[in-house]
């Protein structure tokens, strides 16, 4: 029984899995305060570059999927090196057109892409089970890297870059890593995809993957691992369990985000927690990287955020305000 | 003269036409506790700031501890050994209040020139890791709320938490920005004791306090900062009772600043 659910819904698993890993690039970004949205970028280059190994020159699987990664680990770390100044919505800007431009690419070198109408008939050399594998062992690793002082560090990172430094950490060298892992992770889940559905097209690895993949973060949640996991899993299921309503789909699908973003701006994660906390009395804050994103859009370095008024106090001498843009 | 822990040598931070820091030289000795007084604006804040390196100075030499230190970023001088407070409270609200001084020593090792960011931590450093996280805690009071998230502290509390954060990886400098304001009386008087019997162990702090009757009977010497100057410096009291130094104090004769 379990096996004919198994069978009937394995192409939506397997797209759940592939989601799932470009859904833990994106949010280990995030989560770091790093707003990357070039994943969707090194999930192209890594998937084409599997796809092309794999198909043209006769590679195995692993060692195809690996140059992808190392691939994406390279051109990953030169971008983290050209947009390391840029902040927020800025490097997202820019991390878009990276992977427009990844894009083009794509479109216009037919030797290797296939062109505009992409590869077909790429061998499908894994199964669900060993892509399943993969995702427990990534997940596994991301377990590991939340918590400790890892974990602690990323926390920082995100919500006060100025404060990480003056702790120590070398926000710059962080970034860097963040990126590259990212990455990394992105064209993991492209590589799989490449040999998991037999083709691959430009189109796929455009902007409407990265609103699935932000879909999935958002509604999963940031404040854990396993919120991408939970993410990939509705944002993959979402347009069948939707198939009655027919052209309304889409409709119904953006109301959704709008209410999770309004009334659960931490995702499911957010509400696990809450549920959680009421039921122990204590209520742990959860992260929310979008906010924090938002609240923080200079350009430059952060050096210049907006100060917090000292909160009034009885026993203080009265004088006048201080002025609101020192970094202290 | 013993050898200073930390000098400025005419340092100087303009931003645009603002002189908020203007030409500072001064010297702290080793294990004494330094106050900085002004009015509003003086530069007290950004003069912290540049020797955190949080911002990049015009001019000038700063030397930590036999190090020069003026172009360096804020992380390596935190490996240095400085350590510094911020003027608002500034904690990692998603951490615990255990988590938010641990951060601080997360990048502590054996060895000295161990300060580096690594993957790996040995079992003996991370002990020493948690060792100086509960002995910080301990140090302000702050053992039984560990496991308390920032936002349900009382500010005083918040504050408490930033200088056992502070203080956790045992720095050498430790820079103060008015830790105690917006305090009560009695939570100021505690501080003030936590500040003396740190100077008694030998630790450096420059405090910036507005309260002078803190900084009168806590600091072994003071600065008077006026327009991004340095305008008096000497024993505290009668320091503060010179009349150029009321003068500037109290902003009577300048108001509207820089
Ligand atoms: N980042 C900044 N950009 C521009 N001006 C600043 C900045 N930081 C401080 N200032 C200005 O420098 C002067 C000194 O400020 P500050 O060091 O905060 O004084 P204090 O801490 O003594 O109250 C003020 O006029 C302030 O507006
Ligand atoms: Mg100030």
């Amino acid at each position: 029984m379990l096996s004919d659910w198994f069978s009937d819904n394995e192409t939506l698993i397997q797209a759940a899995l592939a989601g799932a890993l470009l859904a833990y690039s994106f949010q280990i970004a995030l989560r770091a305060g790093v707003f990357t949205l070039g994943g969707v970028g090194f999930w192209a280059i890594g998937g084409y570059t599997t796809a092309y190994l794999v198909t043209e020159r006769e590679w195995a699987t692993v060692p195809a999927i690996g140059v992808g990664l190392l691939l994406s680990a390279v051109i990953g770390l030169g971008l983290a090196l050209v947009l390391g100044r840029l902040r927020a919505l800025y490097l997202a800007m820019a991390t878009v057109a990276f992977v427009l431009l990844v894009q083009i690419v794509a479109i216009n070198w037919e030797d290797v892409t296939g062109g505009a109408g992409g590869l077909f008939g790429i061998p499908v050399t894994v199964s669900t089970t060993q892509v399943f594998l993969v995702v427990l062992v990534v997940s596994i690793a991301l377990v590991f890297f939340e918590r400790g002082a890892r974990g602690r560090t990323i926390e920082a990172m995100r919500l006060d870059e100025q404060l990480a430094q003056s702790v120590g950490i070398d926000v710059v060298r962080e970034r860097h890593l963040i990126f590259v892992l990212s990455s990394v992770l992105a064209a993991l889940s492209g590589g799989i995809s490449a040999v998991m559905f037999n083709t691959l097209a430009p189109e796929q690895a455009g902007f409407h993957l990265i609103t699935d993949t932000l879909m999935m973060v958002v509604i999963g949640g940031a404040a854990a691992w396993w919120g991408a996991l939970v993410g990939a899993i509705i944002v993959t299921w979402l347009p069948e369990l939707l198939r009655f309503a027919e052209d309304y789909r889409q409709i119904i699908e953006a109301a959704i985000v709008v209410l999770v973003i309004v009334y659960a701006p931490e995702g499911i994660v957010g509400l696990v927690r809450r549920v959680r906390g009421l039921l122990s009395g204590r209520r742990p804050p959860t992260a929310t990287p979008f906010a924090d994103i938002a609240a923080a859009t200079s350009p430059d370095r952060g050096h210049s955020q907006p100060e917090a008024e000292l909160p009034p106090a009885a026993g203080r001498d009265p004088r006048p305000a201080t002025q609101a843009r020192n970094p202290d | 003269m013993a050898e200073s822990m930390l000098s400025l040598d005419d340092v100087k931070v303009h931003f645009g036409g603002v002189r908020a820091v203007d030409g500072i030289s001064i010297a702290l000795e080793p294990g004494k506790l330094y106050g900085i007084v002004g009015p509003n604006g003086s530069g007290k804040t950004t003069l912290i700031n540049a020797i955190s390196r949080l911002v990049p100075l015009t001019d000038g030499t700063i030397t930590f501890d036999g190090t020069v230190v003026s172009r360096m970023r804020p992380f390596q001088v935190s490996r240095e050994g400085l350590a510094r407070t911020f003027q608002a409270v500034r904690l990692l609200p998603t951490l615990t209040v255990r988590d938010n001084v641990r951060v601080a020593v997360d990048r502590m090792r054996d060895g000295d020139g161990g300060r580096r960011g690594r993957w790996r931590r040995t079992p003996a450093e991370r002990n020493r890791a948690e060792n100086a996280t509960d002995v910080a805690l301990e140090r302000l009071h702050l053992t039984q709320l560990a496991g308390e998230y920032p936002e349900n502290l009382p500010f005083g509390t918040q504050r408490r938490v930033e200088i056992a954060r502070a203080i956790a990886n045992r720095p050498k400098l430790l820079l103060l920005d008015e830790p105690i304001a917006g305090m009560n009386r009695e939570e100021r008087t505690e501080i003030a004791e936590i500040m003396k019997s740190l100077r008694d162990d030998g630790l450096t702090q420059l405090l910036i306090e507005h309260d002078l009757r803190i900084v009168l009977s806590a600091c072994d010497h003071i600065f008077v900062m006026n327009f991004g100057k340095c305008v008096a410096d000497g024993p505290p009291r009668e320091t503060a009772a010179r009349p150029e130094v009321q003068e500037a104090y109290l902003g009577r004769k300048h108001d509207g600043g820089a």
